[in-house]
């Protein structure tokens, strides 16, 4: 795996970064290692840095989405944060879905976001 | 001397003999005296003057008894006479029995006029050469028209071609030879395809001749962009327009060629310019507060536009860093299926990339369409107005506008 995901324990989230272009086993295993370090550190919840990601294929969302559920299952709340425009655009033109997972502009407004999560959900809509 | 001149003019091949054995030697000097276009004389070998006629006197202003006996070359002028012009014209006559020419001939008070002359060599049986028969009609007027018709198409500003129904160059004009680098002789009695690019001249004699079938003035290739080619191979781009012209020399072609190298530049300028401010504004982007920014659309939002919008939005939310887009569609006249869709994924992309767009200028008229439509907008935040937008984008940025009188009140 030339790849490799980064999971960060920053104040009481994780920082999950993504690689710029993730293969399939990459993928797979960011479920598997987002939930152990859920279970392993007590953190109010997720963010997902995909600051770096090029493409966004279904699988790819499918198992953002699907991770997001879980970790709200354990407790958690999952931010996603940074993608970028082109990757949005193409993830729109191919139908892809995240669900009901919160997106951010970028990892700062993650962390903000994070430190006063109950307050900024009752804003958002 | 008049009458021998006469005999030697009459004693002539034997079909013409028979003739005047026919209709009488008078009549045919009737004929001969009477036609009134024609200045028709005689010629001795050695080209003296033998016969003269009522015509040939309007025409040269000679009296009989002043010409006749008189060498020929003097209706040339001095330039031709030093060239030896009027003897070789004897020769050829003698040589191949006929000789037409055009050219200016001398009065005898000294004006010009264009001359078109027959010379016919005419010999007795055992083909012995007595003399010529000369026939000179006035063609100035023809000359002058000619004259006019060529510096016409000298003084036009585009570049004139002028074709035959065989597709030869039989008139070009300066203009041709600068815009395509060749000289009048190297393009004259060649095929006009000399100037059209290889990969067209296949199907060109083609159009040409679908085009002689039925000539009348129009465009070439209307709605086409036509290319021409230069002496030194590089094309360009030309419009051309057609007409037919009627000569002696039947139907020709005039061409009209205009180099537009220039207004393509200058179309293809202005057209860049036009899709510059096209896309200023089509999506006009303002920012409208810290982490707020706003697109005020203003027309039919197309696919085209669509993908504009989207791609703008969502470079403008990561630029400033805006967690809040407001989408206001107050202007745009008409929201169809197909315009809510490139809505809805527009605001699927935003919230993609972490911002949340507030669609403003929900009309009551708009509602009715949507909900008529089927068009599912609940999970996306719109509003009626512009005011109600932006105060719920103040309360997602956690602003809160305050009327400044009354804080300070409370404050105190």
């Amino acid at each position: 795996m030339s790849e490799t995901i980064s999971i960060l324990k920053v104040r009481d989230v994780l920082l999950v970064t993504m690689p710029a272009d993730p293969d399939d086993a990459t993928v797979s295993a960011l479920q598997n290692r987002a939930l152990e370090a859920m279970e392993q550190h007590n953190v109010k919840g997720l963010i997902l840095d995909l600051t770096k990601v090029e493409i966004l294929d279904s699988y790819f969302a499918r198992t953002v989405a699907e991770t997001a559920q879980m970790v709200t299952l354990m407790g958690g709340e999952t931010l996603i944060a940074g993608m970028r425009p082109s990757v949005a655009i193409t993830a729109t033109e191919l139908g892809v879905t995240l669900g009901a997972t919160r997106t951010v502009l970028n990892v700062d407004l993650a962390l903000d976001l994070a430190n006063n999560m109950s307050r900024v959900k009752k804003a958002a809509r | 001397m008049a009458k021998d001149a006469a005999a030697v003019g009459h004693a002539k091949s034997e079909p013409l003999a028979e003739l005047n054995k026919e209709v009488g030697m008078d009549m045919l000097q009737v004929l001969v005296d009477n036609v009134r276009e024609y200045a028709i004389i005689m010629i001795d070998p050695k080209g003296l003057v033998t016969t003269w006629t009522p015509a040939a006197e309007r025409l040269k202003g000679y009296r009989a008894e002043e010409i006749i006996g008189k060498h020929f070359s003097v209706f040339y002028s001095r330039e031709d006479v030093a060239s030896g012009y009027p003897e070789r014209e004897l020769e050829v006559a003698a040589r191949e029995g006929h000789f037409e020419y055009e050219g200016w001939r001398l009065r005898k008070d000294g004006s010009k006029f264009w001359a078109n002359v027959v010379l016919t060599g005419l010999r007795d049986s055992q083909g012995k050469l007595l003399g010529f028969g000369k026939i000179t009609r006035d063609h100035t007027s023809r000359r002058r028209a000619d004259e006019k018709f060529r510096g016409f198409v000298e003084s036009a500003a585009d570049a004139v071609v002028i074709v035959n129904k065989k597709g030869e160059i039989v008139l070009v004009n300066s203009q041709t030879e600068e815009m395509f680098g060749y000289s009048r002789a190297e393009l004259l009695g060649k095929p006009v395809e000399t100037i059209i690019p290889q990969r067209f001249r296949s199907q060109h004699p083609g159009h040409r001749s679908k085009y002689f079938s039925e000539p009348r003035p129009r465009s070439m290739g209307a709605s086409l962009s036509l290319s021409a080619l230069h002496k030194d191979g590089h094309e360009f781009p030309v419009e051309i327009s057609l007409s037919p012209v009627e000569t002696e020399e039947g139907t020709m072609v005039t061409s009209s060629i205009r180099d537009v190298t220039q207004r393509r530049i200058t179309e293809e300028k202005l057209k860049n310019q036009a899709r510059e401010i096209m896309e200023m504004a089509t999506v006009p982007v303002v920012q409208v507060w810290d982490g707020i920014i706003m697109v005020p659309l203003i027309g039919m939002l197309d696919s085209a536009r669509a993908q504009q919008l989207m791609e703008k939005l969502l470079h403008r939310i990561t630029e400033t860093n805006s967690p809040v887009a407001l989408l206001d569609i107050t202007g745009v006249p008409a929201v169809d299926t197909q315009t809510a869709q490139h809505l809805i994924e527009t605001i699927k992309a935003v919230r993609y990339i972490g911002a949340e767009v507030v669609l403003t200028g929900v009309r009551p008229t708009l509602a009715q369409t949507l909900v008529h439509l089927g068009i599912d907008l609940s999970s996306s935040i719109t509003r009626s107005s512009l005011r109600a937008g932006l105060k719920v984008a103040f309360e997602m940025i956690n602003l809160q506008v305050a009327d400044s009188a009354r804080t300070q009140a409370a404050a105190r």
